[in-house]
């Protein structure tokens, strides 16, 4: 019998900057995935019960994350998560830098081909 | 018991006879690729239909089947919009093929137009990013053929990555382009009534307003305007995809293959027919939230829940897109490559004075060794090169402006444009790992744009077009 814990690389706490996470875990069905925004898990949800052992969450609010798993053989380690998504100026940055960028090819393309005709 | 959504009788029923199809009507088109501009380019006669099917067929690859939904998944309504920004690229992409035409109406290849415009080094530079590209999409593909043929049947992987890249080089090499051109016709339309039937037929077994509720409630971040990686991504992604059609072989050899009177219309077409693929599979991503799929391997969420919701008919759908898609994909690409090896690297580097029959031949080696290659790098399975096809991405990226501005501008400075190819990979590579990804083929291409820009004040060479006329 294998007691229940996660099977990640990266050292705790994750940093999800894209606000999904891959969870892996091993031990033995049925397992349970807990997630909760404090460490307490005073007030959590379950986002799987089941027979696999991963889950892919998406769509993570900013900040930190809890997850554990509670298997047959017990409950894993508390794996925390921070979600720490790029700044709205970065955003906006990028917005500007690729509309500038996209307008310039259109115009060189549409000008040059209208010129070259 | 196993777990596979179709039995392996029906995955090899299915494998062996999409094997023959192409096999044989690959043999019954090469009939007429007997010399060199019939086998690298279809006789330069392709035509309106076959010429749009042919560039929508290639840009559905297996990543716009397994990537889109992971997108989606990912990043929301955003993340799907962003994936289907791949299709700006076609759609100024046809526009470049008329000039193309004009400028180079004897070309082979890519590579043609950078030796004879920027010179010596700046196409040895060209050839490797285009080859690092190339043959990182090549290996993708091959080794996704096999994951999702075993994941869906339970074919091992071995077999069915073999099968696959074993069709695509016999056809190939027996009918060049022409039989390229002719499968990628009858593959485009299969995909696109295959994902429309399932987009459609998933849509009726499910209620929106039902799932946009459960997304809102168990996930709602993917459902926010501002969604701040996903805004990121559309600018990168759309010069990403910018990046690797402007320089790729694939995309040149067929705006050549093309009559000049259709390639401008055959681009756009193409795009506007590969639009709702990424749409439609990004939403059956979406889907996995609503449906209760649980997603172990984000890479398989678009045959998963298809599968799941349509059952056993939606996992043969699935395999006979995929394996159309693959195809479509993997035999331009073998095709493409070859050419820019006979041409730009055999005749120009090594062998200038080689008879166009012994080019011909020679093509046909290029693309066994091109096959052989794939499959050693597909078979040793390394999930590393499927990296190395994003990392190509700010690569790419930065020959965007170096190509449009050099097909249009008759002022550029040479030495200053390797500076903006070298510049713009090096930035986007480090925004690759010190950024995220979805900031570097932006970025590479925004450092290139402002070098290019300089080039063109700086002491800039002039180029007269007739050069070109001599390829």
């Amino acid at each position: 019998m294998t007691s229940t814990k996660f099977t990640l690389e990266d050292s705790k706490p994750i940093s999800a900057n894209e606000g999904f996470i891959n969870l892996k875990w091993e031990g033995e069905p049925p397992f349970k995935l807990i997630l909760s925004k404090s460490d307490e898990f005073d007030s959590s949800k379950a986002l799987y019960s089941g027979m696999d052992t991963g889950y892919f969450m998406t769509g993570l609010e900013e900040g930190p994350h809890f997850f554990k798993v509670i298997g047959a053989q017990g409950t894993s380690d508390v794996v925390q998560v921070v979600v720490s998504y790029p700044s709205s100026e970065m955003v906006i940055g990028s917005l500007i830098v690729g509309s500038v960028l996209f307008l310039s090819l259109c115009a060189i393309i549409f000008k040059g081909n209208f010129q070259s005709e | 018991m196993n777990n596979y959504l179709l039995s392996a009788d029906v995955g090899f029923g299915l494998l062996a006879f999409f094997s023959i199809v192409w096999i044989s009507y690959g043999f019954y088109l090469g009939r007429k690729a007997n010399d060199l501009d019939g086998f690298m380019l279809a006789g330069r006669n392709v035509g309106l239909a076959l010429g749009s099917a042919t560039a929508m067929a290639t840009w559905v690859t297996s990543n716009t089947i397994m990537l889109a939904p992971k997108f989606a998944l990912q990043l929301g309504v955003w993340g799907m919009v962003a994936y289907s920004t791949a299709s700006f690229g076609l759609f100024l992409f046809a526009p470049m093929a008329k000039r193309i035409h004009q400028l180079i109406p004897k070309g082979y290849t890519s590579g043609d137009f950078i030796r004879v415009r920027y010179g010596n080094f700046t196409w040895i530079l060209f050839l490797i990013i285009s080859m690092v590209y190339s043959m990182a999409w090549l290996v993708s593909m091959g080794m996704a053929g096999g994951i999702v043929l075993e994941a869906l049947s339970g074919i091992d992987y071995q077999i069915g990555m073999s099968v696959i890249l074993i069709s695509c080089v016999v056809y190939t090499i027996f009918g060049g382009l022409y039989a390229v051109i002719g499968t990628d016709f009858i593959q485009s339309i299969i995909i696109l009534i295959g994902v429309v039937t399932i987009g459609v037929v998933v849509l009726n077994q499910t209620d929106v307003s039902s799932i946009y509720q459960k997304i809102e409630f168990e996930r709602p971040e993917l459902l926010k305007v501002f969604m701040p990686v996903a805004l990121i991504s559309l600018f990168n992604n759309m010069f990403f995809g910018f990046g690797e059609v402007f320089h790729n072989n694939v995309w040149w050899s067929r705006a050549y293959a093309m009559r000049e009177s259709v390639a401008k219309k055959a681009f756009g077409l193409s795009g506007l027919l590969w639009l709702p693929i990424p749409i439609a599979a990004g939403f059956i991503g979406i889907l996995a939230i609503a449906t209760d799929v649980n997603i172990v391997d984000p890479d398989m969420t678009g045959p998963l829940v298809a599968a799941s919701i349509l059952g056993e008919t939606g996992a043969i759908f699935i395999f006979v897109i995929v394996f159309c898609s693959l195809a479509s994909s993997i035999d331009s690409l073998l095709a493409a490559t070859s050419d820019l090896l006979t041409e730009d690297v055999y005749k120009k580097l090594i062998n200038p004075s080689v008879t166009n029959e012994t080019l011909r031949k020679f093509n046909v080696y290029i693309i066994l060794g091109l096959g052989a290659v794939t499959w050693v790098f597909c078979f040793a399975r390394l999930s590393g090169l499927i990296q190395v096809l994003f990392l190509s991405g700010p690569l790419v990226a930065s020959l965007i402006f170096p190509i449009v501005c050099g097909l249009y501008w008759k002022n550029l400075n040479k030495k200053i444009i390797n500076v903006a190819i070298l510049s713009g990979s090096l930035v986007g590579l480090w925004c690759y790992f010190n950024l995220g990804w979805f900031t570097a083929s932006l970025a590479s291409a925004a450092v290139s744009f402002a070098i290019t820009m300089i080039s063109a004040k700086i002491s800039p060479d002039t180029i007269n077009w007739e050069e070109f006329k001599r390829i």
